[in-house]
């Protein structure tokens, strides 16, 4: 009996999270179309996370792009360099691009999003927001929801290129195909559907990564030890998260 | 005092609060009129947080009534607890003070925030309630890390007397400073209430501040008010619990 009580404990547990984080999603869509709007913040926070995050998104994208032309031709060899190609921009724009753009986001700023917040309500910041008539999820929730939504596709835009680039150069510098048409090739296997849906992820996974370390940090409990909490679970529960929506988006657009 | 008839700025009835099986308040009742100020003391766990927590909307009671100026908080809507809230200033235990915002934003937040001010004008404003805390011009700029925990607590009831409140709440205002501090932070907490005739409500475990900065007093013990009266009758209560509190009190203060 006791062991079915716990496995009830953590199922109702679960839900309630799950209740929770919905409702503060809700709330905090609500307050990104509600004015006042706070544009000094939303452009903080594009800069936070789009142009601070563009190094560490580029070195991924390149290498990865590169990585993946030297597996493709381990197995295709020279006879492949059309497919080389195509398995370099369907990779990288349908699925490595957002994902790996997403993870590296969640790693860097939802990490940081969860502290900063966690910090402020473990100190009282956000009580102070209240007695000041300022509504927490307007004042913080709601910039970085919007920020995050906007800057990753932007941020995926780049990868793309940035990984399709790194093929590029392992294609022709290492394996000395023709650069003009291994650019074809790669023009030729660019679709619309694959590459709307890598920035549909990527305005998907920039709202989970925003949204799980404003809940994190809004939701943290005690000192120093429940801030770093938060900000683990926040990387955690966005890296889970948004390789599940990955899957959910890719059959929405892939499976017919 | 208010004349008769006349509704309190604030009034609690009934008041309870539990959390968990933990029941902090239970059934409290309090009337403060307009322009008094009260410290409410007791001891650590005794529910003194919770109580003025409770009043500014920063939690939900289980039951029970809070008015301010006769008008029913519990159950508004957020729009309405907004226009009670613009009422309010609060200067927090640990300061709360924004530490992404330099030190004249601190103050002038409600301002720029919550009354639309422009920043120009918000920054002079800004700097004329830190002159009336005794702060300088000069720290405007800095970082409210680059502060002592005395300066932060002088910033923090600036940008609490900012917005000219109606009703100021204090957490522990002299925590965590020495004598000498405590002593000026008191006397600000005077001269800035004097010159607001704002309603003050002051939580503190510290009697020496207490005595200081009220004219009345209520103890609260296992979530009842226990004693309610003047300042300067608390040394006559002929309550076993207030007076064991502030024997405790001065003991510790001559240790």
């Amino acid at each position: 009996m006791r062991f079915l009580a716990t496995i009830g404990r953590g199922t109702i547990s679960i839900f309630v999270t799950i209740g929770q984080i919905v409702v503060f999603a809700a709330i905090g869509l609500y307050h990104c179309v509600r004015p006042p709007f706070y544009p000094r913040l939303i452009l903080q926070q594009m800069i936070e996370i789009g142009y601070y995050s563009l190094p560490v998104v580029g070195l991924t994208a390149i290498f990865t792009g590169a990585v993946l032309a030297l597996q493709s031709f381990s197995g295709f060899g020279f006879a492949g360099e059309a497919t080389i190609a195509n398995v370099v921009v369907w990779g990288i724009t349908r699925e490595l691009g957002p994902v790996l753009a997403g993870l590296m986001v969640a790693g860097r700023v939802g990490a940081a999003m969860a502290a900063e917040i966690g910090t402020m309500r473990v100190t009282e910041q956000i009580d102070a927001l209240t007695t000041l008539s300022t509504n927490p999820y307007k004042y913080l929730v709601a910039p970085r929801l919007i920020a995050a939504i906007a800057m990753l596709p932007l941020l995926v835009l780049v990868a793309d290129v940035i990984g399709v680039l790194g093929g590029f150069l392992v294609s022709v510098y290492d394996f000395g195909f023709n650069p003009t048409t291994y650019l074809k090739s790669t023009w030729d296997s660019l679709d619309s559907t694959g590459f709307v849906s890598g920035l549909v992820k990527a305005a998907v996974f920039g709202f989970l990564v925003a949204l799980m370390g404003t809940y994190h940090g809004y939701h943290s409990k005690g000192g120093a030890q429940g801030v770093g909490q938060a900000t683990t679970n926040a990387v955690v529960s966005a890296s889970i998260l948004l390789l599940l929506f990955n899957f959910i988006i890719t059959a929405v657009f892939f499976a017919s | 005092m208010n004349a008769p008839g006349d509704a309190p700025k604030i009034s609690v009835r009934d008041l309870h609060k539990a959390f968990g099986s933990n029941a902090v308040l239970r059934g409290v009742d309090l009337d403060l009129p307009a322009g008094h100020s009260l410290a409410v003391i007791g001891g650590s766990g005794t529910g003194k947080s919770v109580l003025i927590k409770s009043i500014i909307g920063l939690l939900e009671p289980d039951s029970g009534s809070i008015q301010i100026d006769g008008e029913e908080t519990l159950g508004m809507s957020p729009g309405e607890r907004e226009r009670v809230t613009r009422k309010f200033g609060m200067l927090f235990q640990g300061a709360a003070l924004f530490d992404s915002l330099p030190v004249w934003e601190n103050v002038a937040f409600g301002l720029i925030q919550s009354q639309g001010m422009r920043r120009r004008e918000a920054r002079q404003a800004a700097l004329e309630a830190m002159n009336m805390v005794g702060l300088d011009s000069d720290i405007a700029d800095r970082s409210p890390a680059e502060l002592s925990g005395g300066m932060q607590k002088r910033v923090g009831f600036a940008r609490a007397i900012a917005t000219d409140p109606d009703i100021l709440f204090l957490d522990e205002p002299t925590a965590g400073l020495d004598p000498i501090m405590s002593n000026v932070i008191n006397e600000i907490i005077i001269h800035g209430v004097e010159a607001l005739g704002a309603t003050t409500i002051s939580i503190t475990s510290d009697m020496v501040s207490a005595r200081k900065i009220s004219n009345r007093i209520a103890m609260i013990d296992d979530g009842h008010i226990i004693w309610d009266g003047p300042t300067m009758d608390i040394d006559e209560s002929g309550n076993p619990v207030v007076e064991r509190f502030i024997r405790s009190n001065v003991q510790i203060f001559q240790d």
